[in-house]
């Protein structure tokens, strides 16, 4: 059986957003369209639970200048592929922060095509061994808050725990969270807790 | 697109292709010194089912690569358990004691803050234990359970599913352990033993990757096949 990208739209305009999904659903067994978003708060309200292959959104929902990434809005994982759905001018410093772009003028096979080839291709910026190309270099480094996050996971508490301490939202901490495993690529509990030590923030 | 691997080919040329057929060669006891001859007949040679060969380096080349379960006899899945529990032997007995060596090396090394070097040894141990009863589970459980199949006895309450769902990531903490001293090991250590132990970390977590994938697309489909095969035996006798 082959594999189904599952993919995530987000589009305001609900012609446009129906025409896509139909159209990716006529292409028998390639697409899953598991989750439809009318705006950006709408998605980020359901970032943690889904875990898309696919994000499909429209370029125009974020700031045209760059000034914030687009995968620091979307905070999906590494493997996630961010795709424009493109249908008024995009900065040429917007477009550059997704893998690909389609157009509302592409035919469902070109669209089709163009998603198989991003699924397949390595991440815009994702290898985080090598200094990012553009953006800021710095961006990796964990913030204050996200620090104050490790240091409780190092110590070992629960995430409603975590979100007692700081006054924050479960959510909020599993974001958190999300971004520490991004930005140092160290996934276990124990991992994380050799990297609090060996930066000396917190002793034994 | 290659084609998958073939018995006629040379096997020179296979291993010249791709450096992880060593590494299966090797744990199959299969000898070098191939001149000329074919997959097929070096595995006739040195005794072994070319069959369950190529489709162990099948797997590790290709991802597309699906074995044909009907095509496997009984001894052909015992060769499989073996190399399985030979490969299990192999990574506790001389990978893991080699990056214990490098790590040791490292943290008894002039420049080495001893808490750090604490923590390390610690995390490392830690991680050799999750292994240790890993495979522990497999040797002592999973693969009784499949020879006890191949000899036509099921052990009630247990199948192949159970395994498959439970089949634990191993890798994980590996790649925690080479970011962690490629991205934040602090200065003063011996820089020539930590990328020798980053290159092993990164063979293992490949040949790790691979264990696994044997296990989940070869193993477990051909015990399944076996364990179906069997069931419709009891019923028709």
């Amino acid at each position: 059986m082959a594999v189904k990208f599952r993919i995530a739209i987000i589009e305001p305009s609900q012609i446009l957003r129906t025409g896509l999904e139909a159209s990716l659903s006529s292409i028998a067994g390639k697409f899953q369209i598991l989750w439809s978003f009318s705006s950006l708060s709408h998605y980020t309200s359901f970032a943690d639970e889904i875990d898309p292959d696919i994000i499909i959104v429209n370029p125009s929902l974020f700031d045209q200048s760059g000034a914030e990434t687009v995968k620091s809005i979307l905070s999906n994982t590494d493997e996630t592929r961010i795709i424009a759905f493109s249908y008024t001018h995009t900065s040429d410093i917007l477009s550059r922060q997704f893998d690909s772009v389609i157009s509302i003028y592409d035919t469902p096979a070109e669209i089709a095509s163009k998603i198989e080839k991003t699924a397949g291709s390595e991440p815009s910026e994702s290898d985080s061994r090598y200094p990012k190309q553009n953006g800021h270099p710095d961006s990796y480094d964990l913030s204050d808050r996200e620090l104050e996050v490790l240091v409780s996971v190092a110590k070992g508490c629960t995430n409603k725990e975590i979100a007692g301490i700081h006054n924050i939202s479960v959510h909020t901490v599993i974001s958190h969270r999300k971004n520490i495993v991004r930005k140092t690529g160290i996934k276990s509990v124990s991992g994380l807790t050799v990297y609090a030590l060996l930066n000396g923030l917190i002793d034994q | 697109m290659r084609e998958f691997y073939s018995g006629n080919e040379k096997m020179s040329t296979l291993v010249n292709g791709s450096y992880k057929i060593i590494k299966i060669l090797s744990r199959l006891g299969i000898k070098p010194g191939f001149g000329e001859s074919s997959v097929n007949e070096v595995c006739f040679t040195n005794s072994v089912s070319a069959k369950i060969f190529l489709a162990i380096c099948n797997i590790a080349d290709f991802d597309q690569y699906k074995p044909e379960m009907d095509s496997f006899s009984k001894s052909e899945t015992a060769d499989l358990v073996r190399y399985l529990r030979l490969s299990h032997n192999e990574f506790m007995n001389k990978d893991i004691p080699s990056i214990e060596l490098c790590i040791s090396n490292i943290t008894s090394s002039k420049g080495a803050n001893p808490k750090h070097s604490e923590i390390l040894k610690h995390f490392f141990e830690e991680y050799r234990d999750e292994l240790e009863s890993h495979f522990s589970y497999e040797d002592k459980t999973v693969f009784p359970y499949v020879t006890g199949i191949l000899s036509g006895k099921r052990e009630a309450g247990y199948s192949i599913e159970k395994f498959e769902e439970n089949h634990s990531n191993i890798e994980a903490k590996l790649s925690d352990l080479k970011n962690i001293l490629l991205k934040y090991l602090p200065a003063g250590y011996p820089y020539e033993v930590v990328y020798d132990l980053l290159s092993r970390l990164y063979l293992l977590e490949e040949e790790f990757e691979n264990h696994a994938r044997v296990e989940d697309f070869l193993l477990v489909p051909l015990v399944s096949h076996l364990e179906n095969s069997l069931k419709s035996f009891n019923h028709g006798s």
